[in-house]
């Protein structure tokens, strides 16, 4: 599997979404980011878990403190990641554009559009 | 990022969702050509490095459809399955299978709208489970499906 599956999966609950969100703002610990969600602390903690095992967020030890923060590697990673498969879907549907382009327009089925192009 | 002439946008909707808009210089009568004839089809799903090897559609209720692409290291893979629901040239709904396991679809939704002399190409592809669409945009399922996280806006990424 390619390394990015583990990060998407950890981004498909909402939950994690809205602390990675938080994170984004500063780093924070886990009674931190209890505070604004309706959560207990231990599932916060499962949810961060889950969101370090994925590479998204990381650990800073800090005397007795754990405070959490974003891992700029990865979130830059699935940057340059969706900005490709976004130029890929963009350049299939080029592709398309060139071949309307190209059609013969009275080929087309009759269009209820009889207006001619400004 | 490259500037996009005819934007192109593409959301997370939901959990499950993600939905692709594109406009088209061109009226819904004749994208709808481009997506329902396979010579049409080949001219433009074809992917650099992956000729299509399959490419079939009848684009009817009751009918399927199966497109299949070839790579250089014998790489390959097809998409198929039923469509739904058609109503020509403006709407289709199919269900997409990746490489023949049934077990997790994605049901896509085509609208194609009139836009003064244009279209509005919108498409919805729903996904079983936010797990299921997270995996398929991880592993490339959706076949240069673009992504942007709109509704995923809780990612800090630049824009």
């Amino acid at each position: 599997m390619p390394p990015l599956d583990l990060p998407f999966a950890a981004l498909a609950d909402p939950t994690r979404r809205a602390i990675l969100a938080r994170l984004a703002e500063g780093e924070a610990t886990v009674q931190d980011l209890a505070r604004p969600f309706a959560i207990s602390q231990p599932a916060i903690s499962r949810h961060l878990k889950v969101l370090e095992e994925a590479g998204l967020i990381e650990t800073r030890i800090q005397g007795t403190a754990r405070p959490r923060r974003l891992k700029p590697d990865t979130m830059a990673q699935l940057w340059d990641w969706l900005g490709q498969y976004r130029a890929l879907w963009e350049a299939q549907f080029q592709r398309l554009d060139d071949l309307l382009d190209s059609l013969d327009d009275q080929a087309a089925a009759p269009s209820p559009d009889t207006e001619r192009k400004p | 990022m490259s500037l996009d002439l005819r934007p192109l946008q593409t959301v997370l909707d939901g959990d499950t969702d993600i939905v692709i808009r594109r406009d088209f210089a061109h009226p819904p009568a004749k994208v709808w050509r481009a997506l329902t004839e396979p010579q049409l089809i080949r001219q433009w799903m074809a992917i650099e490095g992956f000729p299509m090897t399959r490419c079939e559609i009848d684009p009817r209720v009751g009918g399927s459809f199966h497109y299949a692409w070839s790579g250089p290291d014998g790489n390959a893979f097809f998409f198929s399955g039923p469509v739904v629901a058609v109503s020509a040239p403006h709407h289709m709904t199919h269900v997409e299978y990746f490489n023949g396991d049934t077990s997790s679809g994605a049901t896509i939704t085509t609208d194609l709208e009139d836009q003064g002399s244009g279209t509005r190409m919108i498409m919805r592809m729903r996904y079983d489970s936010a797990e299921a669409r997270a995996a398929a945009i991880a592993t490339d399922m959706t076949d240069g499906m673009a992504e942007v996280y709109g509704k995923l806006d809780a990612l800090p990424i630049p824009d």
